[in-house]
């Protein structure tokens, strides 16, 4: 890692907020550089300075009543998902009928959840490829280069296919982490616009067909196959998208 | 015991982070006042200010950039540690 890309990670290692790999890489970097070591103590003595000696800060009315408005919203969120009870009323059949569609829609709520917190980690990884300008670990338009590259690193082989005669090259590849595991992160280029292809193995519980979604401008598609699940992310428009994501069904 | 010198000086911080605070824009404040003093997470802040997590990322550097620049305008170059020194001897 180089001093320019440590030092825009450095306050989200301060704050806890790297993932693994990007922590361990930081913590390398930090072992060796000086430089980067006193800007990284710079930020944790400006943070113990804030917290010892700023007490008390009050709250903005607006932020009071975003912070109340959220707060019941997630009371009503609690309520819905709990299982009412009804023991005293009605016949055991009528209950345990209760309990079961209960359940179900209590699990769906849970996985949905879960669907929209792994979608917005793909998001937070898609920005801080980014930011950080580390958007490949390894660089090449070889898909003969990119996918051994993975090998050891990952405990099954992505498929790797350029698509530079379709409009969509291959430019390289990185080690990501996704929903806690280590993910591929297959990186190809629209015109001037990345799009990040993440993949992974998870049960197959996304549709073959890729599902689009929009989260913060960004054009989201997931789909899975074969056992892995497979997510492409990038500000291309949604239609160009598609296309993308035709060529690798293929 | 209690060094005079050292409580100055800490007073005199004090007020130096908390002035720098006031005058940061609000929105870098709250950034600052929820990570900092809440410890909420970006994903947290980024609900409660209704933003996506990059903007609370970028906020927090420009908020932390703008109070090092404060500090440091405030007690010289050194930043903060300035004013001991130039409390000392």
């Amino acid at each position: 890692m180089r001093c320019t890309e440590a030092r825009t990670l450095i306050e989200s290692y301060v704050d806890g907020e790297l993932d693994l790999v990007r922590n361990v890489e930081v913590e390398h970097h930090l072992g060796d550089c000086p430089a980067c070591t006193s800007m990284y103590r710079d930020a944790l003595d400006l943070r113990s300075r804030i917290r010892e000696e700023v007490s008390y800060f009050r709250a903005s009315p607006d932020l009071q009543q975003r912070v109340r408005a959220l707060t019941r919203q997630k009371i009503t969120e609690k309520r819905r998902s709990s299982v009412p009870i009804w023991i005293w009323s009605g016949a055991v059949a009528a209950v345990m009928l209760l309990a079961v569609i209960t359940a179900g829609l209590v699990r769906r709520e849970a996985e949905s959840s879960r669907d929209q917190v792994i979608t917005q980690e793909i998001v937070a990884d898609h920005v801080r490829s980014l930011m950080a300008n580390h958007l490949t670990d390894v660089t090449s338009t070889g898909q003969h280069t990119v996918k051994p590259w993975f090998h050891g690193k990952l405990d099954f082989a992505p498929p790797v296919n350029d698509f530079a005669v379709e409009g969509f090259p291959l430019i390289g590849g990185r080690l990501d982490y996704l929903d806690g595991h280590p993910v591929a992160a297959l990186v190809y280029q629209r015109r001037l616009h990345p799009i990040n292809l993440f993949v992974w193995i998870a049960p197959q519980k996304y549709a073959e067909k890729a599902s689009p979604q929009t989260r913060q401008g960004y054009n989201i598609l997931i789909w899975a196959r074969d056992g892995m699940t497979y997510c492409a992310i990038s500000d291309v428009a949604a239609d160009e998208m598609q296309t993308f994501a035709a060529l690798l069904e293929k | 015991m209690p060094n005079p010198e050292r409580l100055f000086v800490q007073n005199a911080n004090q007020g130096i982070l908390e002035q720098a605070l006031q005058e940061l824009p609000a929105e870098f404040r709250e950034s600052i006042v929820l990570r900092e003093l809440e410890g909420l997470s970006y994903k947290e802040i980024s609900e409660i200010a209704g933003v996506s997590v990059g903007t609370v990322m970028s906020r927090l550097a420009r908020a932390r950039a703008r109070l090092r620049d404060c500090i440091a305008a405030a007690t010289g170059e050194g930043g903060l540690t300035c004013v001991a020194q130039k409390l000392g001897p």
